[in-house]
């Protein structure tokens, strides 16, 4: 029992931890705090059960393939509770980047899920087409032409196409 | 690095949250494992009596009964005379031709695929409800591993096979086009699944908007919050009714295996005592009201929600997938967790898959 409590406080101290990287990440593949939130949860829910087997230092990088591969899978699944809302709470906290975060996510949405996710795990979480591609399980060529495609279709995007020092 | 991977770079940064809340991640990864535990188990019961359907449906071929009488099929419904030519889907993007106004299915005579897996529905879709079919219309993905990410899809589930099909969209040009089940990902079983459940909603939505005591009348959450406001969490059901939408789940590997065959809505109005303890989780304060969301998939054959009118002669409505969670319509992931006895209760009133 108390080894069961420890490995659970163990699993409760990683995720504050590296909770918020891995928000951040879920946050840029779905657009959505809720999503967001959610598939953290599941990542972190999937992974759960071989928590010790993992062991330290694979558990970062063994809950985000989860989450990423979740991501990819969730396929038109209907949103349980995504309902209409007259308020967007989070709205208020966005300030001055409300605008550029609507356009981002609105190109970001754009995009298919593999290249999305492409997109997000190189330029967010900054890992090589190598990594990128280990953790999509995919040929680094895959990840190249997703990258390839993903970016001429950002490219329409007005917020990217200024220059850095133009960004609001 | 490029100009605009330098841009996309920057522009990430700025756009993600500074201080996620993570409070709430670790009950819930915790309750999504029990919940997803549970799930596994009653799946592969589920799964072993499909298994064991299937083989009594093979020896059934292979050892016909003698039959006195030889019942004719039933004939196409009159709709199913769409003249144009089936079509495949040309890749794993979803097709989106413009807006669909109806889609109808019929047997495809000369589909070789049969078995008592599905019934075809004998109705079409139409308006809303038809709208979404088109982003189903995916290919068959024989490798979901191919290596290639916008590839991925889920794998098939064990379904037993049913008759092949045809499915018919039209446009509000009034163009029709038309494609053949064995085209499609799970040989149509999933494009079946979804073509029944909207079916099954189209029937409530229509029934709701002609019933005489509309807060009480089951519908789907889009009809209902087309028509009204979100109450808050607190406001207690003077009465309500229990509503049961049919479920079909063929193509996710996470999902029960549904009979796919037409099924209504059902209802039952809540008895007191399971209002009263409705009630009484929905208004404490100590209930346990969350934002996130336990992962629920669905538990079964039905989806259920709670309509009905509170103290104050507000509309209200309730839905969830699985009991274990209910969230308010109309209002962004605002729900609260039932206690035991209150799910008990509910449970109680569902009608067998």
């Amino acid at each position: 029992m108390g080894e069961m409590s420890s490995v659970v406080a163990a699993f409760e101290s990683f995720v504050t931890a590296r909770g918020p990287a891995l928000l951040r990440t879920a946050f840029l593949l779905t657009g959505d705090h809720g999503r967001a939130e959610d598939l953290v949860q599941t990542a972190l829910g999937k992974t759960w059960p071989r928590w010790e087997s993992i062991g330290d230092g694979g558990r970062e990088r063994y809950v985000r393939k989860v989450m990423v591969t979740t991501y990819i899978a969730w396929w038109r699944r209907r949103w349980n509770a995504e309902y209409p809302s007259g308020t967007l709470p989070e709205q208020a906290s966005w300030g001055p980047n409300l605008d550029l975060r609507r356009d981002v996510l609105k190109a970001l949405a754009s995009l298919p899920k593999g290249q999305r996710a492409v997109v997000v795990l190189r330029f967010f979480d900054d890992l090589t087409e190598v990594q990128t591609a280990a953790l999509l399980g995919c040929s680094v060529g895959t990840v190249k032409s997703q990258n390839a495609r993903a970016l001429a279709a950002l490219r329409r995007c007005p917020e990217l196409a200024m220059t850095q020092g133009e960004l609001r | 690095m490029t100009d605009i991977e330098d841009r996309v770079r920057s522009v990430l940064r700025a756009v993600v949250p500074a201080e996620p809340d993570t409070q709430r991640l670790a009950a819930g990864a915790l309750r999504y494992h029990q919940r997803a535990r549970r799930r596994r188990i009653a799946g592969a019961v589920l799964s072993a009596l499909v298994i064991l359907a299937a083989l009594v449906f093979v020896v059934g071929l292979l050892n016909p009964p003698p039959r006195g009488l030889h019942a004719e099929p039933m004939g196409p419904p009159s709709y199913c005379t769409a003249t144009a030519q089936p079509a495949a889907p040309s890749s794993s993007e979803s097709i989106a031709p413009p807006p669909v106004v109806a889609a109808w299915i019929c047997p495809d005579l000369t589909g070789a695929a049969d078995g008592a897996g599905w019934q075809l529905p004998g109705e079409p879709l139409t308006g809303q409800h038809a709208e979404s079919l088109d982003a189903w219309l995916l290919p068959p993905n024989p490798s979901p591993s191919s290596g290639n990410p916008a590839d991925l899809e889920p794998g098939c589930t064990p379904v037993i096979p049913g008759p092949a099909y045809t499915l018919a969209l039209q446009t509000a040009s009034g163009r029709t086009v038309t494609y053949r089940s064995k085209d499609l990902s799970c040989g149509g079983a999933n494009l079946l699944a979804y073509f029944l459940g909207e079916l099954a909603d189209q029937e409530a939505d229509d029934r709701a908007a002609a019933a005489p005591d509309e807060a009480l009348a089951c519908r789907t959450d889009r009809a209902w919050t087309a028509r009204h406001q979100a109450v808050p969490l607190d406001a207690a059901f003077a009465t309500a009714r229990m509503c049961f939408a049919p479920r079909y789940r063929s193509g996710d590997p996470e999902q029960f295996i549904q009979p796919m065959i037409t099924r209504s809505y059902q209802s039952t109005l809540l008895p007191e005592e399971a209002l009263a303890m409705l009630n009484k989780d929905m208004t404490s304060p100590s209930t346990g009201t969350f934002t996130g969301n336990g992962a629920c998939y669905g538990e079964g054959a039905w989806a259920y929600s709670v309509v009905g009118l509170t103290y104050s002669g507000q509309y209200k409505m309730l839905a969830t997938a699985c009991l274990d969670e209910w969230w308010v319509v109309g209002v962004s992931r605002k729900g609260f967790i039932p206690s035991a006895a209150t799910r008990t209760a509910l449970r109680s009133l569902v009608p067998p898959g």
